[in-house]
């Protein structure tokens, strides 16, 4: 059964969001008569509770940490902000928090709501690779210093960061550590003991589960305090009844196979063929970056009309720059990695997923190589001046 | 050099200064690379943006004035 049908099936916005997994909605359909709120106690309940603490069970395992250790949260918003906001509450003496600069907005808009609240906080610049100061980290951690925050994987331009320099270095420091790994959950193995993380916020729907859902790993022992409170599910730190369904999804999704030399190859592919295409660049890093990510930019062009070009030819793909919305901000991400001016507007981001096939890369190349020619013969920013 | 006025569209614009791409850029209008230049005004693209179009329009007749 296909939930979305989309025009021509060339879907390479997989860091946005993800198709649901046909195993995914078998699965569903196989224990949709458990409709019971699982803090019920008669059967159908008591068989959805089993359900949801077997899940918790797998999940637990797959990151190495404790069942009680997984807190299922509604999507990884909630995660972070968990994260952040509940050490806050639960940790009132410290006042300071350090991230990085190309955090996700819903690490950057929680730190801007807690400077608001007299929080101080420090955002780390990153380098023409983006990759997080780790230095400066070292240097700005304090005793007044809380948490700090840095992504696994940029979700922009894919950069993987060193987490596990930055928790050891947090860990002997005695101060908690978070990571946002929306981008990197399922992609790249994580043991949360081994890597010294206190904090880690996972979503569902980058993994092909349903939208709605998440979770907020906690290291056993962190002072933390909820944000929702209620009937005090999710060992008394997050309330409401569970998403049973998403929860359901989330313990599938675990489990399917990731086809990372078939992405890579095909990601490097489309890499070196759309830097043949004159003024073109790569932002990011080349090789410290996530086996599915591109993001190029392309010299005097718009990127969201490439993007709405591209959407004609029925390829859809995402964009750093939004030109069409009321604000007119350029990519916080491509900023911070001092991308030049005539290029950071025409960015595209491109992900890539199992189903991406030979074939499509190699349509996509040169509808993009057709677009981006079209794009240049209007724009009065010419080649030449840059070449 | 003509006159640049507000209802003449981003092409137009950019046919008449070759500095209007870079003006406009530095404004945080990216207006040279997007094919909406062909038929938007220059009114039209600012009220768009919620940005000054008279601010602007000055702006984008400095070189004329200069090369008076």
């Amino acid at each position: 059964m296909n939930v979305v049908a989309n025009k021509m099936g060339i879907y390479l916005d997989n860091a946005a969001t993800t198709k649901v997994d046909n195993t995914i909605l078998d699965e569903l359909n196989s224990f949709s008569q458990y409709y019971a709120n699982p803090s019920s106690q008669y059967d159908m309940a008591i068989k959805a509770r089993k359900r949801i603490e077997q899940i918790r069970k797998e999940i637990a395992d797959f990151i190495n940490a404790e069942s009680e250790e997984i807190i299922f949260t509604s999507g990884a918003t909630e995660s972070n902000n968990f994260a952040l906001k509940g050490l806050a509450l639960a940790n009132p003496q410290k006042k300071h928090i350090i991230t990085s600069m190309i955090e996700h907005p819903a690490i950057i808009q929680t730190c801007k709501a807690l400077e608001k609240q007299g929080y101080k906080i420090d955002y780390i610049p990153v380098n023409e690779d983006g990759i997080v100061d780790v230095d400066k980290i070292k240097q700005k951690i304090n005793t007044d210093t809380l948490v700090v925050s840095v992504m696994h994987v940029n979700n922009e331009i894919g950069t993987i960061q060193p987490i596990e320099h930055i928790a050891a270095i947090c860990r002997q420091k005695g101060v908690y550590f978070h990571t946002d790994a929306v981008q990197s959950f399922r992609k790249i193995d994580i043991d949360v003991k081994e890597g010294n993380i206190d904090l880690m916020s996972i979503s569902g729907h980058k993994i092909n589960a349903l939208k709605g859902i998440g979770v907020l790993y906690i290291k056993i022992g962190t002072r933390i305090k909820p944000l929702i409170d209620g009937g005090e599910q999710e060992f008394k730190l997050r309330s409401g009844t569970e998403n049973t369904w998403g929860i359901i999804s989330l313990g599938k999704a675990i489990k399917i196979f990731q086809e990372k030399e078939k992405i890579l190859k095909l990601r490097d592919d489309l890499i070196r063929e759309l830097l043949k295409i004159k003024g073109s660049k790569l932002n990011g890093s080349e090789t410290d970056r996530i086996y599915n990510n591109v993001n190029v930019s392309f010299y005097g062009i718009e990127g969201e009309s490439l993007m709405l070009l591209l959407d004609e030819d029925g390829i859809e793909v995402s964009t750093g720059s939004a030109c069409s919305s009321h604000s007119l901000e350029e990519s916080h991400v491509l900023k911070a990695i001092n991308v030049p001016e005539l290029y950071i507007h025409g960015s595209i981001r491109i992900t890539l997923s199992n189903d991406t096939t030979n074939t499509e890369v190699n349509t996509v190349v040169d509808k993009i190589k057709e677009r981006v020619d079209k794009l240049r013969q209007l724009s009065p920013f010419k080649l030449e001046d840059e070449i | 050099m003509k006159k640049i006025t507000k209802d003449m569209t981003f092409a137009e614009i950019f046919e008449n200064n070759s500095n209007a791409g870079f003006i406009l850029m530095q404004k945080g209008l990216m207006c040279g690379g997007c094919p909406m230049a062909q038929m938007e005004t220059l009114e039209q693209g600012c009220i768009g943006h919620g940005l000054p179009v008279d601010e602007i329009l000055e702006e984008l007749n400095k070189p004329a004035k200069k090369d008076e």
